[in-house]
């Protein structure tokens, strides 16, 4: 049974409805923008959040922006309070959508009485779809893509790397020859030069193709003007040795001797690196020819400068050759047994005659030299007979297969021995005569020899 | 004060009904025009009639009068008019062997005072009228002289021939109630006329009310109730008439008083008489709105150049201001 209201209960009951209708489209309002903007800065909060820890699973993540919007929500609440309509607000909106003519404020004033209500009770008001929907839905999508956008792990970042260790060394090296003076300072500052403009290069082209020859190059040009200087010095310093040693000598060899160390000036004069100034003017200054008129001491002094020259070069020499050491493993592995010239093993004596042949270098005797060590170049070979089968021994097993073989074949290439003749020009190539013709033009060149051994 | 109950104010309308029907066997084809200005009346406000010359201005004043049978005068406005000749004058005279002034009351002391071309008067003859219409008084050689109840002055100018005249003062214009445009006639209803009338008769017009049953209505319509609402309504009104109040007071100079306000409240007062309710509503203020506002409202000179009238931008107010008072959120959407 349909329960019977007065006019005065419908209107006040449709009043409070149309005053939470509006009450809640007022806090849509406040709510759309600051939802809209916090989920733009949560967002990318959240692609931070999981990029710095992945590990974390999606639940903190889903709850942290559940209690944004529920903050967010609430806040707006309260600001959108201020707009909030009552229904005695509401019922004049009604009268005057319903063209009432104020019956309802006359009526609620006790001065009319309640108009009867219609079938439909209008307050004139509709939702905007589109600015209640598109803020919540674009707010949803973009905490979706926070939250479910695939991430890579975050990395640290790239720091550049090393430079070559060559131009380090290098520039070491050449310090130490700016200190002691040994060389020009020209040279130095060639060299230096060189390093820099590789330097200078983007870091990631350092240790490009082009790069690495340049530097070593370089470091070749180096060696190799040491060596020479430290050679020639030396040999210049052995000349006036023999000089000073041997005061009797005749002409003949006093002229050789003036020519070797002409030689040697010449050489020092006409190469990159140069002795330091003062030592090269003292050279200079000297007559290769008048050698023998120097005082001893003189040539002592001079034998003594370019032998303290010498020996620093080769000082540096020797810290050159050294620079393989971490480099050469490869070296060490091919002579895994130890038996490198350099090797403690080899280099003992042996306490009295061996029956069998040993393994370290002979002693020498006195018509015979000292010998050397059988595996100075490296681990002897197996000797291969035709035939045999060798198994391939593999350093990196990921990319073996146990039991690969390698055979020693006598065999000949296969060679096709069929006449030949000539051509005309421009036709290059042989499509044979008759049936020929057929295989050759439509087989590939496996299918074509496995038909020719077929019919031999 | 008790507010008028419906059965009152069914009473009432009977009366207002029948002054209608009268005032439209006097002027044809003019319904608006009267329903104005037996609203006015009503609101016991003083009206301002404008149009050019033999649209009926006087016809329809002298009918009202005569149907009301309420005493009326008319004075013809000119430039050489006199304060004195409207107020009244004191006039020397033996009393008892004795020499006084005596006052000799002038056209004002009547219930309804026909101002005709009320624009040809002297601004000091125009002033004159101004204590009369508000405070429904005179005062002469210091000697205040009440007017008689009813008053109204139902004045008319005419809107072109305007060498020589002068303008009525803002002060003044404030002070009627009504400002309404006489328009002209069309076709059938100059047919009408033609068929109805002679020239230089006057209609014949059968009293409707007593001026006691007058005073009954009179005092209805202020007992009619004005909802807070309305009222807010005619707040905001009257409020966007002012510069920086609405999108269309950028064309107003000076916008409406108070007093506008009021008579826009015992306007619509009368007009929810007329339409037999005891409450006022959001459309009688709009029903009234045009003929309160129009000439209370001072046009900037930019919007004269660009056409804009006064009705012009009342209607824009109109159209602007909503009837509730609450705002509407822009998530929703007035259907």
């Amino acid at each position: 049974m349909q329960e019977i209201t007065s006019p005065q209960t419908t209107w006040e009951s449709h009043a409070r409805n149309v005053a939470r209708k509006v009450n809640l489209a007022w806090w849509l309002q406040r709510f759309s923008a600051p939802l809209l903007l916090c989920s733009l800065i949560g967002t990318g909060l959240l692609l931070w959040l999981r990029r710095q820890y992945p590990d974390h699973g999606l639940e903190p993540y889903l709850f942290a922006a559940g209690g944004m919007i529920l903050v967010i929500a609430v806040i707006t609440w309260a600001i959108a309070q201020r707009n909030f309509e009552k229904p005695e607000q509401s019922l004049v909106r009604m009268e005057a959508a319903m063209r009432l003519r104020s019956g309802l404020s006359a009526a609620r004033a006790g001065v009319a009485a309640w108009p009867t209500p219609p079938a439909k009770i209008d307050a004139g008001l509709r939702w905007n779809w589109q600015r209640v929907l598109l803020p919540p839905i674009a707010a949803l999508m973009l905490l979706a893509a926070g939250l479910f956008i695939p991430l890579h792990r975050f990395l640290p970042p790239v720091t550049p790397p090393d430079e070559p260790q060559a131009w380090e060394r290098t520039e070491s090296e050449l310090a130490k020859l700016e200190e002691e003076k040994v060389v020009d300072e020209e040279y130095i500052e060639e060299v230096r030069k060189k390093i820099e403009d590789l330097r200078a290069q983007d870091p990631e082209e350092w240790f490009s193709h082009a790069s690495m020859e340049a530097t070593d190059n370089m470091r070749k040009e180096h060696k190799a003007e040491s060596k020479r200087l430290e050679r020639e010095m030396n040999q210049a310093a052995k000349t006036l040795e023999t000089l000073q040693q041997n005061p009797q000598l005749g002409d003949k060899e006093k002229a050789r001797l003036a020519n070797e160390f002409q030689q040697a000036l010449e050489g020092m004069k006409n190469g990159a690196m140069k002795p330091n100034p003062a030592l090269m003017e003292q050279l200079k200054q000297l007559d290769p020819n008048k050698l023998g008129q120097l005082t001893p001491e003189q040539m002592k002094q001079m034998q003594q400068n370019l032998q303290k020259g010498a020996e620093q070069l080769k000082e540096q020499g020797q810290g050159q050759n050294g620079e393989g050491g971490q480099g050469e493993e490869w070296l060490d592995e091919l002579l895994a047994d130890g038996s490198h010239p350099g090797d403690k093993k080899c280099q003992g004596e042996g306490e009295g005659e061996g029956e069998k042949d040993g393994e370290g270098p002979g002693k020498g005797g006195v018509n015979r030299g000292p010998g050397h060590d059988p595996n100075l170049l490296g681990k002897a070979s197996q000797e291969l007979e035709t035939g045999d089968m060798q198994g391939l021994k593999a350093t990196d097993l990921s990319k073996s297969l146990p039991g690969d073989l390698l055979e020693l074949q006598d065999g000949e290439h296969d060679v096709d021995k069929s006449a030949s003749q000539s051509k005309a020009g421009g036709d290059v190539t042989d499509t044979g005569k008759g049936g020929d013709r057929v295989w050759k033009e439509s087989l590939d060149p496996q299918e074509q020899k496995a038909l020719k051994k077929f019919f031999e | 004060m008790s507010h008028a109950t419906e059965t009152e104010v069914a009473d009432a309308a009977k009366h207002i009904r029948s002054l209608n029907q009268a005032l439209n066997q006097v002027l044809f084809g003019q319904e608006e025009l009267i329903d104005l200005v037996i609203t006015g009346v009503l609101a016991r406000g003083h009206i301002l009639l404008e149009g050019l010359p033999g649209l009926g201005k006087t016809e329809l004043v002298k009918g009202l009068s005569r149907s009301l049978r309420l005493d009326t005068k008319r004075v013809q406005f000119t430039p050489d008019l006199l304060p004195g000749d409207i107020t009244g004058n004191p006039v020397l005279q033996e009393v008892n062997g004795k020499r006084e002034f005596i006052f000799q009351p002038g056209p004002l002391f009547t219930n309804i005072l026909l101002a005709d071309e009320i624009n040809r008067a002297s601004p000091k003859t125009q002033s004159a009228l101004l204590e009369a219409m508000q405070e429904r008084r005179v005062t002469v050689l210091g000697q205040t002289h009440d007017l008689p109840k009813p008053f109204f002055v139902l004045a008319t100018q005419n809107p072109i021939e305007l060498e020589g005249t002068y303008p009525l003062p803002e002060a003044q214009l404030d002070r009627f109630l009504f400002k309404l445009e006489v328009t002209r006639n069309n076709v059938a209803t100059l047919e009408r006329i033609v068929n109805h009338r002679e020239l230089g008769t006057d209609p014949v017009v059968e009293p409707i009310m007593s001026s006691e049953t007058l005073d009954e209505v009179l005092g209805l319509v202020r007992r009619i109730y004005l909802p807070t609402p309305v009222a807010n309504y005619i707040a905001r009104l009257v409020d966007a008439t002012h510069p920086g109040q609405s999108t269309a007071s950028r064309g107003i100079r000076y916008g409406a008083s108070p007093r506008a306000a009021l008579s826009l409240a015992s306007a619509a007062k009368a007009r929810a008489l007329i339409n037999e309710r005891p409450h006022a509503s959001f459309e009688d203020v709009r029903f009234v709105a045009g003929a309160v506002l129009r000439h209370r409202i001072v046009l900037e000179y930019n919007a004269r150049i660009e056409g804009l009238t006064a009705n012009d931008l009342v209607r824009t107010i109109l159209e602007e201001v909503p009837f509730q008072a609450t705002a509407t959120p822009r998530t929703m959407v007035n259907s």
